[in-house]
């Protein structure tokens, strides 16, 4: 590849101001000498300028209020989620807490407190499932 | 009732202190930033509105869709804010935000048929004539531009718009440098081949 082909491949990053320092001079200096990547450097510089000058497109109405409706929309819902977990695990507590009271003056206490423990919380996961699956399903319907 | 006392108390000092306070108090970006993570509303809303313009040019290059753009563009506040906890404070605070909604417009564009994510298959330049002829400079431009593969436009839009540096972009759009500095240079290169042509016919040069 000739200085001329390598300079000139380096044109476009230049007037993107994308080169580094030593590849600049290069590249200036190549223009004093030649006319044809002269010109292309002056197109180059034409479009790059012409790209940091471009309209910009109007922002829609209320884009910014809509947006923080539908953020405290989120931020309530997630609240309410986590709300209903605390109230969930707090009526676990105070059952469990019950039950623990009734098992230590019971025989068959003891049976219910283990159906308790194992058998209650895994009947908890159905619903769990079903929390996750409605949070992915309004996160993806959001678009 | 003292701890009562006491608690209507430190409120009601806050306030005052607060409405002492100029409204434009410029708010460090660090302050802000603990703010923002820890969710406070009007934080969030603050930031909402500073990005609004520039966000939103962004994405709209990238979808040339005003009603997607503005989906895309709550959609990446939505996420924003989910996610800012994981927000590391000494990353740019831009970079972040860009490279969520960058995300977020990439899975749009992946079902949008006819937008090509692949930026090998490009052709390296067109012959604009036969196209309808333009009045003004900036119009050819953005026609062009809208005409060039997503991923260029957004390389495009992060440097010349967004003034960011490659390591900003290779940032926000998780793509090597080498990868970045080429999309940069083949979308001038093609805007180039497309622009002369028609900017010399229509004296615009």
């Amino acid at each position: 590849m000739t200085a001329h082909e390598k300079i000139s491949e380096l044109l476009a990053l230049s007037a993107a101001g994308l080169l580094s320092p030593d590849e600049e001079r290069a590249v200036k200096s190549h223009l004093h000498e030649c006319a044809e990547c002269s010109a292309r450097a002056e197109e180059f510089a034409r479009i790059s300028s012409a790209l940091g000058r471009l309209p910009a497109p109007p922002t829609p109405p209320f884009l910014a209020a809509r947006t923080e409706s539908r953020l405290a929309a989120a931020a309530d819902g997630r609240q309410g989620e986590w709300l209903a977990a605390l109230a969930a695990i707090a009526a676990w507590g105070i059952s469990a807490a019950i039950w623990s009271l009734y098992a230590l003056f019971s025989q068959r206490g003891l049976i219910l407190l283990a159906w308790f423990f194992v058998i209650a919380p895994l009947l908890t996961v159905p619903a769990a499932a079903a929390l996750a699956r409605r949070r992915r399903f309004a996160e993806r319907s959001v678009l | 009732m003292r701890l009562f006392g006491a608690l209507v108390r430190i409120p009601s000092a806050v306030m005052i202190y607060e409405a002492a306070l100029p409204k434009d108090l410029a708010v460090t970006e660090q302050d802000e930033l603990a703010r923002l993570r820890r969710g406070d509303p009007a934080a969030i809303s603050a930031a909402v509105n500073r990005y609004q313009h520039r966000l939103y040019r962004y994405l709209f290059r990238l979808v040339h869709d005003p009603a997607a753009a503005d989906d895309l563009f709550q959609q990446t506040w939505l996420n924003a804010v989910r996610q800012v906890r994981r927000y590391d404070p000494h990353r740019s605070f831009d970079t972040w935000l860009f490279a969520i909604a960058h995300n977020a417009a990439m899975d749009l564009l992946r079902r949008k048929p006819g937008e090509t994510l692949d930026d090998r298959d490009f052709p390296a330049a067109a012959d604009p004539v036969g196209e309808a002829i333009a009045s003004e400079r900036s119009e050819i431009l953005e026609e062009q531009m809208a005409a060039l593969p997503a991923l260029y436009r957004e390389a495009l839009v992060l440097r010349f718009e967004e003034d960011m540096k490659l390591e900003e972009i290779a940032e926000v759009t998780g793509a090597p440098l080498s990868t970045v500095k080429s999309r940069v240079q083949r979308a001038i290169e093609t805007l180039r081949q497309r622009m002369s042509t028609r900017w010399r016919k229509e004296d615009l040069l």
